[in-house]
């Protein structure tokens, strides 16, 4: 069974990512399959933003599991395909 | 910090060297952005580029000197200006996002480049700045921004609506008696046209997950391929299989050459995409545009990748749903061939005052292409027949079924048995020659008052008999059936006085591979003498045979039909309490 998702919060950037980061990649289950990440509350993420969920993503791949992005906004979707990081992430939107 | 509002339609916002300070000084710019009737994603995409060009001040910040952000807007743009006081970096030529799409830095500068018109940083001294200019959008009128919501809301739902109609309908298709090919092929063109692709090639695993077998293409016409070596992670198919993640290929990719997608004569992009089912790799799906570069949207990729899917596991289940009726369907052809070799037995063999007989038939598997039989004659004669068809299933049991036929339908010449098989081997050589297959047999004539008999074989074992001192072969000496064509058979004529016990077989009751456990030719003697020695009756000497057949080609761990009669003389005056004379096992 997958563990329940990640809320991200409202603002994934510089100032937030590192602390974010690290509080998750502790907090994540050994060997699920699936760990999602909820983005419908985050408003706004930058680069660091991205790179946090990247280093999460390959936290992830190493246990064999993978991660999916939830409900991205549309500007959150923007900054994700104009990074090319949506040939990455699976987005779903529920 | 510190924020001056400039009286000429601009601002300035002064921070330390801080994260946290660098984004409460992006929150001001961009609020006061907003004020000056920026678009909302004009805002957000300013607040993006400057989060980027502040967090880069402030990590290559040395001092405690205060950076800080300026902005002016007119009427046609906005400009920002990023001023720091720190050693500064080289700005490059032409920005990129990094080669390694999963590193975790370097899209900074992409960024910022990609979001603004014109990005300059000039590198002084003690003092850097970075320069943003971006052409400003009308500011979009209440109304429009309604309709406009309305629209991307109808889009989206519109999108929604379709993925879930196709998905109803996909299963709606698989609901009919369709082969999994089939609803490959029809589906695939459907997602071509969704995805606005030019080409999708479906893959799914073999049973031994060794290879990836094409299902269907579009267009239907195109070549590709049949089977893909999965363990070849040269290939993209392959690789997507077994990482179980996309695998993006473009103009710049370097295919393999034994790659499908090499094979196109004009460059290619677009992603290999693992189908999965029940957290097991099932497939592949491959979509592509004859193009060297291709930048599909999210929306798009994830029509392809949820109706992939869907299909995915849809065609999984009736492949398996094929596989089982198949199945289902031998089994009872085996079951129909079983019945119709068991209808060809007698369910008795013909027994009489001064001679006993018993036998025996054993089938490895439903069909086996072993026969025998009892007759009584008019003439008040018995015929004894064994035969064994080459091969097992359903052909030896349609052979064997032939071979009665025409045993049966000529039975006037029973008491000349060499006749009779001259006979059998006329009406059945063409039949069995086409087939290239033969029938070993052999035919005994017991004349009525019990003192005579007279045998022939076709390609057979001998006849075994005893007196009770030594064991005697009749030998076989024809050719078996199906392989010369008006071959004369030759008739053996033995006067049965003093022999008490007779044994016909096939070849399964002593043959074996093995050497180290079987019931060689000096085991049968032996047995037959010691049988005669103790004078058994003939269903007595039939369990004991079974039983030492048994034992012995389960230690060989051999299996093949084992038939055999056994004919007693003297010693079967006394009546057997329960006379089932003939037996048949099945294994």
């Amino acid at each position: 069974m997958n563990p329940p998702a990640i809320t991200a919060p409202a603002e994934l950037c510089s100032s937030t990512a590192r602390a974010w980061k690290e509080r998750v990649a502790r907090d994540i289950t050994p060997l699920a399959t699936e760990t999602s990440v909820d983005l419908s509350k985050t408003r706004f993420i930058d680069s660091s933003g991205l790179g946090a969920l990247l280093s999460l993503h390959k936290i992830l791949r190493t246990q064999g599991g993978i991660l999916k992005l939830l409900n991205p906004s549309a500007a959150v979707t923007q900054l994700i395909e104009l990074t090319r990081l949506h040939r990455v992430f699976e987005i779903v939107h529920a | 910090m510190h924020f001056t509002r400039q009286p000429s339609a601009g601002v300035r916002v002064d921070f330390q060297a801080t994260l946290q300070s660098a984004r409460q000084a992006v929150r001001e710019v961009v609020a006061w952005l907003d004020q000056q009737n920026l678009a909302s994603d004009e805002c957000h995409e300013w607040e993006l580029v400057l989060a980027e060009a502040t967090g880069n001040a402030v990590v290559h910040s040395e001092s405690e000197s205060p950076l800080n952000i300026e902005a002016t807007t007119t009427t046609t743009g906005v400009e920002v200006r990023v001023t720091d006081h720190s050693t500064g970096f080289d700005w490059p030529e032409k920005t990129a996002l990094p080669e390694d799409d999963e590193s975790e830095h370097g899209r900074g500068l992409f960024i910022i480049e990609s979001l603004t018109d014109r990005a300059s940083y000039l590198r002084g001294r003690h003092e850097n700045v970075l320069q943003l200019q971006r052409g400003r959008r009308m500011p979009p009128r209440p109304a429009e921004d309604t309709s406009t919501t309305l629209e991307v809301m109808t889009t989206e739902l519109s999108a929604c609506y379709e993925m879930l109609a196709n998905i109803f309908r996909l299963g709606a298709d698989a609901g009919r008696d369709i082969s999994a090919e089939a609803l490959a092929a029809n589906w695939l063109e459907e997602f071509r046209q969704l995805a606005s692709a030019d080409f999708l090639t479906l893959r799914m695993l073999t049973p031994d997950a060794a290879q990836l077998e094409r299902i269907a293409v579009s267009p239907a016409t195109s070549f590709v391929t049949p089977f893909l070596d999965v363990g070849n992670t040269d290939l993209v198919e392959s690789r997507a299989c077994i990482s179980r993640q996309d695998q993006w290929f473009d103009g710049c990719t370097v295919f393999h050459h034994a790659d499908p997608l090499s094979q196109r004569s004009h460059a290619v992009s677009g992603v290999a995409h693992p189908l999965e089912s029940g957290g097991e790799v099932i497939g592949v799906i491959t979509f592509g545009v004859n193009k060297a570069h291709w930048e599909p949207k999210a929306a798009e990729i994830n029509v392809v990748r949820s109706l992939g899917d869907f299909l995915g596991t849809l065609l999984h289940t009736l492949r398996r749903r094929d596989e089982a009726n198949h199945s289902r369907l031998i089994k009872r052809e085996l079951q129909i061939a079983a019945d119709i070799q068991r209808s060809l037995l007698p369910l008795e063999l013909p027994q009489s005052t001064t001679v006993q007989s018993a036998g025996h038939l054993t089938s490895v598997g439903e069909v086996g292409g072993d026969f025998l039989d009892g007759i009584q004659l008019a003439d008040g004669g018995r015929l004894f027949v064994i035969a064994d068809v080459m091969g097992k299933g359903v052909p030896a049991a349609l052979f064997a079924t032939a071979f009665r036929s025409n045993l049966h339908s000529h039975l006037d010449l029973a008491a000349e048995p060499a006749k009779l098989m001259r006979q059998l081997n006329l009406s059945l050589f063409t039949e069995l020659d086409r087939s290239e297959m033969f029938i070993t047999a052999q035919l005994a004539y017991l004349s009525a008052d019990s003192l005579t008999l007279r045998t022939c074989g076709a390609g057979h074992g001998p006849l075994l008999m005893s007196d009770g001192i030594e064991v005697a072969e009749i030998g076989s000496d024809g050719p078996p059936l199906g392989v010369s064509e008006g071959h004369e058979y030759a008739q053996h004529e033995i006067h049965l006085k003093g022999i008490s016990h007779l044994l016909m077989h096939t070849d399964g009751l002593s043959d074996s591979s093995s050497s180290e456990a079987q019931i060689t030719r000096e085991m049968l003697h032996f047995w037959l003498r010691g049988t005669s020695v103790a004078g058994m009756d003939a269903w007595a000497a039939r369990d004991s045979l079974r039983q030492m057949h048994r034992v012995f080609h389960e230690s060989a761990r051999v299996r093949d039909d084992a038939t055999f009669i056994i004919l007693t003389r003297a010693h079967a005056t006394i009546p057997c309490p329960n006379p089932q004379s003939l037996t048949h096992a099945s294994r």
